[in-house]
């Protein structure tokens, strides 16, 4: 007799499937539905049907590689957590015993060093792939919107982590980076400022940094990755925008397996593959942090490159302008996007100005990468 | 929810006196909610603001007899002081360039860019200042010669007491 008088809920209803499956199991499976309501809910999760086009597509499987990775990345961090020692005295010190004495320190660091820029590329091409898709045409606004948030919180989690070992790279990469602030009309030297927590770069910068990369960033992370998944599986997937994948939208299939299967191989390949760049060069440290070095030419890490190189063009009187125009230009036209673009056509090819500015934002940030690099 | 313990359906259309006092509740709740918000935000955004905003505390600085500075040549100097930060007191490093005309006055500049902050180096070659980072330049005096820095060097007060020379940093 089932304590539960009615079924009432949707999912409610799939658990009289435990009960045909014979066993101990299903017998436990409904023990623990019947009062928690979890084996059900999972069930419902795990066979949302989807159009069979995502299957065995790897452009389909960007969002969940990039979800693998930035699960990897938050294991490798909070182990870095157990040794790392956010002041400006030790903290070299302590990095520095990770990557040489702590027993798999180097592997641990390692990955935490290569994922941070396999995040960026995977979150990148997801985007691309995503807006070469238009699929951030109603109603997936938020969905998109959502995801432009999480690409600037991964931007942020680039910028201050490469500061934490304290070493000359990182830096000289943060007096640059917050004097870049500091250019800002007006508000730029109280923002250089707060930034640093002071006039000059120290401990307190290093506290701020920290918090920020292992406290703010994570709960921010979460929340909006929260909201952009709970967004995708209330709209569905976007339509295709090719033939053969209008052909292939007539079936569906279920979630799990079917599509979770390449997220799971591709989050192996990419486990391997940061497991062998680690083995074959750990993750650089510099020389301590010296402000009294003149023989150090700053560099940030290659996915801010292209900003710090577009410098080079500008005439000095012309930078704060530069500083604050880019990035407003970049991110507000991504924020504005699915507002200017309202039309019924998906088909890249079939909208040239919108794909022509996006192809040169792309062709812009990718020649002035490689003339910095 | 289930509807036979839990009658929501009755509560949706409330009578008018009902209705004022379901008006109030909810006004009270976002209220409340908004003083402990305001409180809590108000709090921590000005703690975590602290001192940040605040200008750097300068002190002057020993950089030696000026006997060893000869005239007629520029000199690199580091320093290094101790420098209260927060609630540590650190260790603080940073660098200078010396120059005499006669050996009487000096000029005294922060090696600091005014660009973005890097440090420049001394080029006697070519009688100036060299920024690695953008490729600026800069005279003998301080002024931009190049590249996109739009402010002169940075100029520092300094005083002769007792033979010794002393800078304010
Ligand atoms: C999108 C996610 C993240 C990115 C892109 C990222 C990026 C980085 C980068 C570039 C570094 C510098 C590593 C180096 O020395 O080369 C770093 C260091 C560090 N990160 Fe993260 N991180 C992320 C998430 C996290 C999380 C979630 C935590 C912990 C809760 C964490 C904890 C640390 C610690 C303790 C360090 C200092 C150790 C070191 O420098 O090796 N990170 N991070
Ligand atoms: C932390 C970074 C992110 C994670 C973990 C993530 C995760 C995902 C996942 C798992 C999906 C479903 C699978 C797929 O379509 O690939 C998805 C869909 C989507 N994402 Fe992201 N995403 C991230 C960042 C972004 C960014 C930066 C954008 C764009 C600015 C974006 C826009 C979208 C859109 C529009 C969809 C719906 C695609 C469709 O319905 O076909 N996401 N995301
Ligand atoms: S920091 Fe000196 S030229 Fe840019």
């Amino acid at each position: 007799m089932s304590i539960i008088e009615q079924p009432i809920s949707p999912y409610r209803e799939v658990k009289d499937q435990t009960e045909t499956s014979s066993g101990e199991r299903a017998t436990m499976a409904t023990w623990i539905d019947e009062r928690t309501g979890l084996v059900s809910a999972n069930r419902a999760f795990l066979s949302w049907p989807v159009p069979k086009y995502v299957e065995r597509n790897l452009l389909y499987s960007l969002g969940g590689l990039t979800l693998v990775s930035l699960i990897y990345q938050f294991f490798s961090g909070i182990c870095l957590l157990f040794y790392y020692d956010p002041s400006a005295e030790a903290a070299y010190n302590s990095v520095d015993y990770i990557t040489y004495q702590a027993p798999l320190g180097w592997l641990v660091r390692s990955i935490h060093h290569y994922n941070a820029s396999a995040i960026v590329i995977l979150v990148f091409l997801h985007l691309l792939r995503t807006f070469f898709f238009s699929a951030y045409k109603a109603p997936r606004e938020v969905t998109w919107l959502s995801g432009v948030v999480l690409f600037l919180i991964t931007l942020g989690f680039g910028f201050t982590g490469y500061l934490l070992p304290w070493d000359q790279k990182g830096y000289w990469a943060t007096r640059v980076g917050t004097e870049m602030a500091g250019q800002v009309p007006l508000l730029g030297s109280a923002l250089a400022q707060l930034m640093r927590g002071g006039a000059t770069l120290g401990q307190l910068t290093l506290n701020r940094f920290f918090v920020t990369h292992v406290a703010l960033l994570p709960g921010a992370l979460v929340l909006l990755l929260a909201l952009h998944l709970y967004q995708h599986r209330y709209h569905g997937v976007a339509p295709t925008i090719s033939k053969r994948g209008q052909i292939r939208a007539r079936h569906s299939v279920p979630y799990f397996p079917n599509w979770v299967i390449m997220d799971v191989l591709l989050g192996l390949g990419l486990l391997a593959l940061l497991i062998y760049l680690s083995w074959h060069e750990r993750a650089p440290l510099a020389f301590p942090a010296n402000p009294a070095d003149t023989d150090y030419s700053p560099k940030p890490e290659w996915y801010f490159l292209f900003l710090f190189h577009l410098l080079h063009y500008v005439p000095g009187r012309l930078e704060p302008f530069l500083i604050v125009v880019v990035p407003l230009l970049v991110i507000g036209s991504m924020f504005l996007l699915p507002f200017l673009d309202t039309g019924e056509e998906r088909r890249p090819w079939r909208k040239p100005v919108t794909t022509a500015v996006a192809l040169f934002y792309v062709a812009v940030i990718i020649i002035f990468t490689f003339l910095g690099s | 929810m289930d509807e036979q313990k839990f009658p929501l359906n009755n509560v949706s259309e409330p009578k008018p006196p009902e209705m004022g006092r379901r008006r109030f509740l909810e006004t009270g709740v976002w209220a409340t909610t908004s003083v402990v918000g305001l409180t809590l935000f108000g709090t921590g955004g000005r703690f975590i603001v602290g001192d940040a905003l605040k200008d750097k505390d300068e002190q002057w600085i020993n950089l030696g007899e000026i006997a060893s500075l000869s005239a007629g040549q520029m000199h690199q100097t580091a320093y290094s002081l101790r420098h209260k930060d927060a609630w540590r007191t650190v260790e603080e490093k940073g660098l200078l360039y010396v120059f005499s005309d006669d050996g009487t006055t000096y000029t005294v500049f922060s090696a600091v860019c005014t660009h973005l902050g890097c440090n420049v180096h001394w080029e006697e070659a070519r009688d100036g200042f060299s920024c690695p980072c953008h490729d600026a330049s800069f005279s003998r005096t301080g002024e931009v010669l190049g590249g996109p820095p739009r402010q002169a060097l940075t100029q520092l007060e300094a005083k002769i007491e007792d033979g010794v020379l002393l800078v304010l940093v």
